[in-house]
Parts: structure tokens; sequence; C-alpha cells
């Protein structure tokens, strides 16, 4: 397709290199605006060779896969809870890893075409390409045949995200697989291995362990750092009491193969050393940026010297034509609908005149543990690093979901937390949420909480029963009370 | 050379698609409404989608060769609309969902409804190399 010539000296206004949530964002929001735009997306194949077509991470390898999977899991345990609820269900039920991995990459698959469909609905021009600088308005477009397509825009957007990092010790490129493999693996994983307890580490940990497989999470030093510790402890305690192992203050020294078939993993903590036997073992210890692939020096891009992450003041890097928004920004939240607004917001500064910035401030996000925990806003530590302990009130309350009772589930982490300044009217800080629907649940009061909440909205909130959000508009006790924040009865 | 077909009923569709699947050949489908006495689909979208498929499919020739174009009727209005039980619907390979659709057989590559009136979609589903993604 022989894009329009846009107005000037360039090939397209607009070349975007990643077509992942963000960069697709920036470039349909651009061609809304009548600009003439171009995408690269181009993966590069995992050490164990698996690669995934247009839309990038969390469509392909990241939240999607992910949420299915959780989802897959969670349904193991509706099903054993149906029969408390009447229904007769054969034992055992069984689970065919198989199947799930086909239906999830269909469903993948089909989302790629539809991305597909759109860009071309909309004129934008699809090339699945290596981006690589030449110049500030320069990209070579390096194809998976050979060829290279020289493309010059008058400005150029940055949206290449991250890749899984492997850390380094003998073995672990060769045997170990990283969350780029684990949705479409061929086989089922069987014994699990998870090392590192991000978010990442632990959702797989989680929904392997409820699909069947055995599972341990390795963790050098403490789990989902950043994320509140109190909530944190209950997520760690809640996977604990469903089988999840832990592994803590250890870390990987080798893998290597037995005889047999199975990986041995050798490993070392305060303690001395270990060694276990695995089937699989996921490593999940963190993301790189996949900005030096671009080669920036060569349009003058300058990276941090430790994330190599863009450092952007209102998404603009330090060459004035070039932004960069998603996963390669230096110290932004690495969240899709974070890179979307981004990027949406940027091309409509760009190409129609407006002057909203991006807000990363109080963006929820939800780790889907078994037990999903879902939060906005500060910390319990943060809000007391920023405000001290006698500015702020806590209120904090355990609850019993109703649907709980009647299988007899463990409702033992239900829990929440509001932060709150301590001065009327009591602004809301932070929102704490763990228990079944977490991210429908904080949802919501992330919108709130942008519009400014305070506790006594909360309280004047009527809640809908029975339902597990209600909770937020019930909770009184205070930590600085002291009093108990377990519910006595189960609708008081 | 494309090589036509037209089925009229799942049975027939089913047969069909296992001797081309046999024959190796690329294959796409478009699912459109079973005509009226009058000799026209009932399903207006079919009608209109079916000359400017049919024109790309001309211009597409090059990219063709040795394909197979499969019309498929699904039914009358009352055996399609409202009925989850049409087969099409039921069949775990199609999930038919809307009517037209044409389906790069084999593949999740699909074009429904007005999408099947943009021939610039349909260059790109006839066109595409396999592991295009």
């Amino acid at each position: 397709m022989a894009p329009v010539k846009p107005s000037g000296q360039y090939d397209f206004d607009l070349l975007v290199i990643g077509g992942g949530s963000g960069g697709l964002a920036c470039a349909k929001e651009a061609s809304s605006f009548g600009k003439q735009v171009v995408v690269l997306d181009f993966v590069i194949p995992s050490e164990k060779g698996t690669t995934w077509g247009i839309g990038g991470t969390c469509v392909n390898v990241g939240c999607i896969p992910k949420k299915l999977m959780h989802q897959a899991s969670l349904l193991g345990e509706s099903i054993q809870e149906a029969r408390s609820y009447g229904w007769n269900i054969p034992d055992p039920i069984s689970f065919n890893w198989e199947s799930l991995v086909e239906a999830v990459q269909n469903h993948i698959k089909s989302v790629n075409w539809v991305t597909r469909v759109q860009l071309r609905d909309k004129k934008i021009e699809y090339v699945n390409g290596h981006g690589v600088f030449e110049d500030a308005h320069t990209v070579v477009a390096k194809m998976k045949n050979g060829k290279e397509r020289r493309i010059t825009a008058k400005d150029i957007v940055i949206a290449v995200g991250g890749r899984p990092r492997y850390p380094d010790f003998p073995g672990c490129k060769e045997y170990c697989i990283t969350s780029d493999d684990l949705f479409s693996l061929p086989t089922s994983p069987g014994n699990t291995l998870v090392i590192g307890a991000g978010y990442i580490g632990l959702e797989c940990a989680g929904f392997l362990k409820g699909l069947g497989y055995e599972s341990t999470v390795m963790v050098r030093s403490m789990l989902l750092r950043g994320f509140d510790r109190g909530m944190v402890n209950l997520v760690q305690a809640e996977m604990e009491d469903k089988g999840v192992k832990f592994l803590i203050g250890k870390i990987p020294v080798k893998v290597s193969k037995q005889p047999n078939g199975k990986l041995l993993v050798e490993w070392k903590g305060d303690d001395g050393i270990g060694q276990g036997e695995f089937d699989t073992v996921l490593v999940a210890t963190g993301r790189k940026a996949l900005s030096e692939e671009l080669n920036p020096s060569a349009a003058g891009l300058q990276v941090h010297p430790e994330s190599f992450k863009f450092i952007t003041n209102a998404e603009q890097t330090n060459i004035p034509n070039i932004y960069a928004v998603g996963d390669v920004l230096h110290e932004r939240p690495e969240l899709t609908p974070v890179a979307i607004q981004a990027g949406k917001l940027l091309a409509g500064r760009l190409y129609n005149g407006i002057q909203e910035q991006m807000d990363y401030d109080n963006v929820a996000t939800t780790v889907f543990s078994p037990l999903e925990y879902g939060c906005v806003g500060l910390t319990e530590e943060d809000a007391i690093n920023r405000y001290t302990e006698n500015e702020i009130e806590v209120y904090h309350a355990y609850y019993k979901p109703t649907e709980f009772f009647i299988p007899q589930k463990n409702v033992k982490h239900c829990y929440l937390k509001v932060i709150t300044l301590l001065k009327a009217p009591q602004k809301v800080l932070g929102m704490h949420f763990i228990g079944p629907q977490a991210g429908e649940v904080i949802q919501g009061y992330a919108a709130a909480i942008k519009a400014g909440l305070t506790y006594q909205h909360l309280k004047d909130t009527v809640g809908i029963h029975p339902t597990v959000s209600e909770e937020f508009t019930r909770v009184a006790i205070t930590k600085r009370s002291g009093d108990d924040p377990t519910p006595q009865s189960c609708c008081s | 050379m494309v090589y036509s077909h037209r089925t009229t009923n799942y049975e027939e569709f089913i047969a069909l698609m296992k001797t081309l699947e046999e024959s190796k050949q690329k294959t796409f489908v478009i699912f459109t409404g079973t005509p009226n006495e009058s000799g026209e689909s009932w399903c207006s979208d079919c009608v209109v989608a079916d000359p400017v498929i049919k024109k790309q499919i001309e211009q597409n020739e090059e990219h063709l060769k040795d394909t197979n174009i499969v019309y498929a009727q699904v039914g009358k209005r009352e055996e399609w609309k409202n009925n989850n039980d049409n087969p099409f619907r039921v069949d775990k390979k199609i999930r038919l969902q809307f009517l037209p659709t044409l389906l790069k057989w084999g593949t999740l590559h699909k074009l429904q409804v007005e999408e099947c009136l943009k021939p610039d979609l349909l260059n790109m589903i006839f066109k595409d190399a396999e592991d295009d993604s």
C-alpha cells in the first residue's frame, strides 16, 4: 500500500517503533487527526525460540494470557465449590494443559489479526520489521528475510517496551523459561520452580498451583517490592494456604539437566546451600527495556545509565522530535493502560492542539494472585514517609464474602485498608483490597480518588448488599484505636 | 486459477472441506444466507458484499493461484436468525457469528459484515503470507 505523501520532506508524519499497547494507541489517535502513520513491530525470538504477532507484551505474553490462565485456575476452584452448592460433579475432575494453551493461543491470534485489520482500515502502515535509528528522523526497518527499508518521519515515538531479564547463573538461558514462553508451552509444565517474587512470578506460581501443578517460588529478599507490606504478607499467607511453597532468602546458583530429564536447581541462602528437582524452571526476575536494540545514540538519544530507559519530559526525549511511551520510560509504571493513555494524550498534544498531560499518579493496579490484591494510591509505608504517622489515619477490616460460607472457603486473608489524612475531611491517599474480583472492586474507587474522595464520602455512600466492594463503605475501625478489625458475624 | 465451490447446507460443507483439506490448497470460505425463491440471499449485507468480494478475488488472482473459494450457505433466515443451534454457529472450527463472513480456512483470519465491503481489507486477507501475524 503506497502511503499518501504527508506534507513536507518526510515519508510519514509519525513513525511508531513498537506495536504494543502504547504504540498502537498513539498511532491510531494520530491517524484520527489525519496524519500519515507507520508502525514497526518485530519480536526477537526468546531464548527458547518463542515468537508472536503484533500487539505487544500485554496481548501476547502478558496481561491477556495471564488473566485467561488465572481464570482457568479460578474455574477449577469453582468446580470444587460447586459441589457444596448442589452440583453433582464427577470425581476426580481433570485438566488438560494442551487444551488451555490452544484456547489461549487462538484468542491471541485472533486479536493479532483484528489489530492488523484495524491498522489497515485506518490506513496506518504496518511494517513487520525491527526498527533501528539512523538519525533523528530516519529509522531502518530490518525484516526477517534480511531485507531493509529506510523510513523517514517528522516525529518518532519509541514504544518498544521490554522483555524478561535472565539472571546470570550457569544453565539459566539453556534450561529456564520465562513468561515469554509459558503461555504457549506445548506440554504441561509439571512441578515448577518460579525464580522471582514480583507480580509476574507470583501470578504464574498461583495459577500453576490452581491448575494442579506443584509450584515453588524462590525469593531473593522480598515479595512484591513496592507494594504495601501488610497486604503482601496476606497475599503470601493465602498462597501458602493454597499449597504454593516459598524459598525465602535464596538465590539460584546453577540449573542442570538430570539423566531422568528433570532440572536440578542448586541455590544458596543465609542458612547454606540447597537443591531441588523440578520439571520446569521459570525465571521472573524483572524486565529490561529494549532501548539499546534501537541504536539510540545514532539519533543522539540518551538513556538512563542504569535502567537504560528514556528519561522524558511529557514523553519527549532529549531529542525534540522523538518521544517515548510505555515500559521504556524511566521510573514510570509498567502498565498497559498507562502506556495507552500516555500514547493517546501525546498524539492529541502533537496533532490536535490539546494541552493535557499524562497523570502518572493514583494509577490503580491488581495482582492476580489466587486471591487477588488490588490497590490504588499510596502504600501505608509511603504515606507514613510522606506525612508521618501522626498525620494519617488507617481504616482497616477483615471481611467475609457471602459466597465463601457455603463451601467453607478460607476467609482469613480477605482484608482491606483505606489510608487517609487525619485532618477532616480525611482525603483518601490509598486504598488496598485483597479478595475476589479485586480489580473490579478497586477500579471504581480509583475514579473516586481522582475526583477527590474523602473518608467522609465513603461513609456517606450506601453499599450494595451483598458484595465485597461494599466493605469499603463500612470500614470504620482505625489501626490507631487498636480495636479488632475482624467482623463479629456475617452481616453485622 | 481460482476454484469456486458452493454448498447449500452444513453436511455438504463438511464433506467438501474434508476433500479440500486433503488437497492442501489454500481455501477461503464465504458464509452467506441461503437464497430465497427469487434467487437472492435474504441476507442483504451478503448481497451487497458479493460483488465487492468477487471483484477483489479477480484483482488478486496472482495471489490466489490454486485457491478454493467456497460459498457456504448457512440456511434460510429463520434457520440463522436467533437460532443458536445452527450448526455453523455451533461447530468449534467455525463459530460463525455474523453474515457475511469471509474466513481463511484453517486460520483465525476473517472479515465480517462491513469489513467485507472494504477492498483494502479484502486485499490484505487474500495477499497474506502464511506466517504473517
